[in-house]
């Protein structure tokens, strides 16, 4: 079996992974030899193509079972999200610096002092440790906002001049729309690199329950200023989305075809320390379906939004310490015996109880 | 169960074969239709055996190569057969249909 076409086909072979190889390759190299027509020295496109998908489906199937495929999707999923949080914070393109935003503001605030200005801030509903409390550690800096106090007149009109004054200045405006569920009024507009978006609150909060007086202050219009998601950031996202996903789906199938090869205690061992990252990938998962649901639902799906939120993903701290430690151990675990498969083999051989066969030499 | 399936338990009816001997029967019988190449044969083969429908018969090697012979089991011969009995009824039933369709036309076309 030498020769430049066996040579080509064992290259070839290399794409199902070793385990499936030590079964498999003398018999399919065979099979591959004996088909292949006389005095042909490379292999055809179609064998090609066929082995290289082969060895790829062999790597990438999860062993059969609800269960197995399930935690195969529980993982890939998880490995999409991290890909796409490492993209978002890679690529993101961050705050804007506070005095262009301030300048921003004033274009659409004319003669208007804002009466708080806040350091960039982190927006993420859900994480654990990110407030923008007064006091609180503030970890990640993606917008500027500046707060205004509206005259009492009405705040439609406010907003409606603001974006006037920001379109003469060369900015691209939206429409003034009103949210009636949350009782807001807002404005988009762009420019250079720099989105800008003006909420004001059309429901007025009233003091000591005196209808006639109606206190601005409680509800301040609201002006964000953040830079703009670029296509690099787009293509980023993308890439990191689908690069994560096939790497965790890799990395699920290779741990779930060892676990399935693996005899019983090895397989308790595996278990003990899969389930932790399980637990963790599927509360990720469950995360950020809702977020994702959240965001549909209010109808903010911009790449801008989609580009920073994807940013704030990664949950710093304790959790993601313990499961890259169980991750860490999984590993030494799955690679402990390299390869010797168990009782679990799938494949048809001497181990599965028949007679041993004979081997002749002919 | 999808043809290269099918073929493959057939081309192992009668008697044990090699990878490439299965290759051959499956494309003879199915009269050209349907061809397997190694690797879609191999994970056919693995399925099969997972099922329980094919198994190892012996191994040999001859000038280096290795041969790997594997037969249809008792279960796998009785799966076949199900197969076949659900294909022949499906046939007949689809024959009859057509029978009638040819018969109502004829009449159609006689009436006028």
């Amino acid at each position: 079996m030498t020769g430049p076409l066996a040579r080509s086909y064992r290259i070839l072979l290399l794409a199902y992974p070793r385990w499936y190889r030590r079964e498999r390759a003398p018999e399919m190299l065979t099979t591959l030899l004996d088909a292949a027509p006389p005095g042909v020295r490379r292999p055809p496109v179609r064998d090609v193509v066929d082995l290289i998908a082969g060895g790829l489906r062999c790597r990438l199937r999860p062993p059969a079972g609800v269960g197995y495929r399930l935690i195969l999707a529980a993982i890939a999923l998880f490995g999409a999200l991290a890909g796409l949080s490492a993209a978002g914070t890679w690529a993101v393109p961050g705050a804007p610096d506070t005095d262009e935003a301030v300048t921003a503001a004033g274009t659409a605030m004319a003669n208007e002092q804002p009466h708080d200005v806040a350091a960039p801030t982190a927006s993420c509903g859900w994480c654990p440790d990110w407030r923008s409390d007064a006091g609180a550690p503030l970890r990640r800096r993606d917008f500027v906002a500046l707060a205004y106090t509206p005259r009492p007149a009405d705040v439609s009109v406010t907003v409606q001049q603001a974006g006037d004054r920001l379109a003469t200045a060369g900015w691209e405006v939206g429409p003034v729309t009103e949210d009636p569920d949350a009782m807001t009024v807002f404005l988009t507009a762009t420019k250079d690199g720099l989105a800008l978006s003006l909420t004001g609150q059309t429901a007025p909060v009233f003091l000591d329950k005196d209808l006639s007086r109606p206190d601005p202050a409680q509800r301040p219009l609201v002006l964000v200023v953040t830079r703009q998601a670029t296509v690099a950031t787009a293509i980023a996202t993308v890439v990191g989305l689908l690069g994560g996903l096939l790497a965790g789906w890799l990395v699920a199938a290779w741990t779930l075809q060892r676990f399935r090869r693996h005899h019983r205690a090895l397989r308790l061992a595996m278990v003990a320390t899969g389930a932790p990252v399980l637990l963790v990938a599927v509360i990720a998962d469950l995360l950020a379906a809702n977020w994702l649901l959240v965001l549909t639902l209010s109808g903010n799906l911009s790449a801008n939004y989609l580009a920073h939120a994807a940013a704030l993903l990664p949950v710093a701290g304790p959790p993601a310490v313990a499961a890259l430690t169980t991750v860490v151990a999984l590993i030494l675990v799955t690679v402990t015996i390299a390869g010797q498969p168990g009782p679990g083999s799938e494949l048809p051989g001497p181990r599965r109880g028949l007679a041993p066969p004979g081997r002749h030499e002919a | 169960m999808h043809e290269p399936g099918f073929f493959i338990l057939t081309a192992l009816a009668q008697q044990p074969s090699h990878g490439y001997g299965v290759m051959r029967a499956v494309s003879e019988l199915s009269g050209g239709r349907v061809t397997v190449r190694a690797s879609t044969l191999y994970a056919a083969l693995d399925r099969l055996a997972e099922d329980g429908l094919i198994t190892v018969d012996r191994e040999e090697a001859i000038d280096g190569r290795l041969r790997r012979y594997y037969r249809l089991t008792d279960q796998g011969a009785s799966t076949l057969e199900a197969e076949v009995q659900r294909l022949r009824h499906n046939a007949s039933v689809a024959a009859d249909q057509l029978r009638r369709r040819n018969a109502v036309r004829l009449a159609m076309v006689g009436a006028r």
